[in-house]
């Protein structure tokens, strides 16, 4: 019946919608992506068919990185995108016409370890695989390293890609890294005993959120209804795989490809709680995240919270959803 | 004019300054269309053309800049020259010796065809990290271009010098000294000049891709950032050094070919 409800909302949005960003004629909605389809993608895309086999066209849109996404959707090119909080924020810092509207997929980054980095003392001389000088996970590394490491001076190697930074890991090239959970489940049966998780940012700080869904300003203000529905189809979806995390195997399966590290994968979602099914995003959260990546150096001191985030539609969605019976379909 | 008044200083001057003239005029254009442009669609992405020009002399006052120019042209410095070593002979042979041709040849355009983003992943892994994979990389993108080059070169030559040699008894080292090489030399600087494009061309890309130092990490942080007149600014550095990189090349090349053309007038 939500999903229903949903998938009339999203009708009666586009229908309202002539030449509207995104959805030109109320064509399909697009969605895009910092890179091909991965593991924290799969609610949406679960989202996506269920809309899909609704009537409504969704066509997914990959990047080649999260700072294309985030132009992509400034300049209305695609509606919704997926991506990390910190890239959205700093386009948004410069003027970027977008607001993030709820969490895409929990903190997955991990300071990675071969198993006889150990400690401190054990990362003194060594290379430590980042992403960039910029990217929220080398803001948590370095937040990690003054808490349990003070006075510690690090040499970075930024290699862009967790993929690549993974390999690094898997040849010998590097020792340390931040990686995604997935990669490190990944590396963890390519290579098993080999590797540790030598920080686990998620349990360090698990209010803080690290990716959202982000939406094109001008769309949210004139067509709230389409935000709405949109954003209900991805609860929905995301508490379908909190109720039933198998699905994410079947879909990984259909979705990117067979694998037997699919189950292991979702195992660990599981386990550290990637996915909350009430959208992740609060107020307190988004406070906290935009501080924290400020506080780092890593996003415009000036920048508020008002200037980011909206939950309007998501804490009505929670309260709507809260309010109705019966398990996510 | 005498011909001693042609060779002047003077007149020297002017026919730089009006060699230049075209260029810099379209630039200037380039630059006014690129400025009302941006100032048009207010777009946060499109930096102005003055915002950027003033970036980048901000840059240029700074040394972060020029550490990032030191590190990455360390690799095109290494790569470049490795690739030209490897490259020359290795063209010079598949064009002079058809059998030599026939079995690698085709490895030479597989090289040609394949995208070396897709080869840089490979290079890395064996490799690791350092200096010697960016500078195999730029090896990667400037060595089939100067092969080929080569190999065309001495598919070009008369046959029938070669036959005329051959026929007053010339062994193959005296065919190569009188004819192969001479008649190379020019088509051998037009390849040190493209195989320098590509170099430059390897150097930002393997550090956009696989290793973000230098230039690489400077505009990738940059565009972290979304300052698009910064990440304009850095492109434009890297330009300028190929502007003159390839000038001097260029003015090598018709160096060479004057000297050539007066040779064979003589």
């Amino acid at each position: 019946m939500r999903v229903l409800t949903a998938l009339m909302a999203v009708a009666a949005g586009l229908t309202a919608c002539h030449g509207g960003v995104g959805e030109p004629g109320g064509g399909p909605i697009r969605v895009g992506y910092a890179g091909p389809t991965d593991f924290d993608d799969l609610p949406s895309i679960i989202a996506h068919n269920r809309l899909r086999e609704a009537g409504q066209a969704v066509e997914e849109v990959a990047f080649s990185l999260s700072e294309q996404s985030a132009e992509a959707v400034a300049r209305g090119d695609v509606a919704f995108a997926n991506g990390s909080l910190r890239t959205f924020w700093a386009a948004r810092g410069r003027g970027a016409d977008v607001v993030t509207v709820m969490t895409h997929v929990g903190n997955v980054h991990r300071l990675i370890a071969r198993a006889t980095v150990t400690g401190c003392d054990d990362l003194v001389g060594r290379r430590i695989g980042i992403h960039s000088e910029g990217a929220a996970g080398t803001a948590l590394l370095r937040a990690w390293l003054d808490e349990e490491c003070p006075g510690l001076e690090i040499r970075t190697l930024a290699i862009p890609r967790s993929e690549n930074r993974a390999a690094a890991l898997l040849s010998g090239g590097l020792d340390v890294a931040v990686v995604e959970l997935s990669l490190f489940t990944w590396l963890a049966a390519q290579a098993p005993g080999e590797f540790q998780v030598l920080g686990d940012f998620h349990a360090r700080w698990p209010d803080l959120q690290t990716t959202g869904v982000h939406v094109h300003g001008t769309l949210l203000r004139t067509q709230p209804a389409l935000v709405e529905a949109y954003l209900r189809a991805r609860l929905d979806a995301d508490r379908a795989v909190v109720a039933e995390p198998a699905r994410l195997v079947e879909e990984a399966a259909r979705a990117i490809g067979p694998s037997a590290d699919w189950m292991r994968i979702m195992r660990a979602y599981v386990d550290a709680g990637i996915w909350s099914g009430d959208g992740g995003l609060t107020s307190a959260a988004a406070r906290r995240s935009l501080t924290f990546l400020q506080d780092t150096g890593a996003l415009d001191p000036s920048l508020t919270i008002d200037d980011v985030v909206d939950l309007r539609i998501l804490d009505r969605l929670r309260i709507s959803i809260g309010s109705e019976s019966g398990t996510p379909r | 004019m005498s011909p001693s008044g042609a060779r002047s200083p003077g007149a020297a001057a002017t026919r730089a300054r009006a060699g230049l003239a075209g260029p810099v005029g379209v630039a200037v254009v380039a630059l006014a269309i690129w400025e009302a442009g941006a100032r048009l669609s207010s777009s946060f992405l499109l930096p102005t053309a003055s915002a950027t020009l003033t970036a980048l002399v901000d840059l240029g006052r700074t040394p972060e800049l020029w550490r990032a120019l030191w590190i990455s042209n360390q690799a095109l410095l290494i790569g470049w020259p490795v690739a030209v070593l490897l490259g020359v002979p290795f063209g010079l042979a598949i064009g002079r010796w058809r059998a030599v041709d026939r079995w690698l040849g085709v490895h030479l355009d597989i090289l040609v065809v394949t995208p070396k983003s897709a080869i840089m992943p490979l290079i890395v892994m064996a490799l690791g990290f350092g200096l010697l994979t960016r500078a195999v990389v730029v090896g990667v993108f400037t060595f089939p271009v100067i092969a080929i080059a080569m190999k065309d070169a001495v598919r070009g030559l008369d046959s029938r010098l070669v036959d005329m040699a051959r026929a007053f008894g010339a062994t193959e080292p005296q065919v190569w000294r009188r004819i192969v090489l001479p008649g190379t030399c020019a088509a051998l600087v037009t390849a040190l000049r493209l195989g320098l494009a590509r170099a430059i061309s390897g150097m930002v890309s393997v550090e956009l891709l696989l290793v973000a130092v230098g230039i690489g990490d400077l505009i990738l942080r940059y565009q972290a950032d979304f300052d698009a007149a910064s990440v304009y600014a850095v492109v434009l550095a890297v330009a300028a050094e190929a502007i003159v990189l390839l000038g001097l090349a260029g003015a090598a090349e018709r160096r060479v070919r004057g000297r050539r053309a007066l040779l064979v007038a003589e």
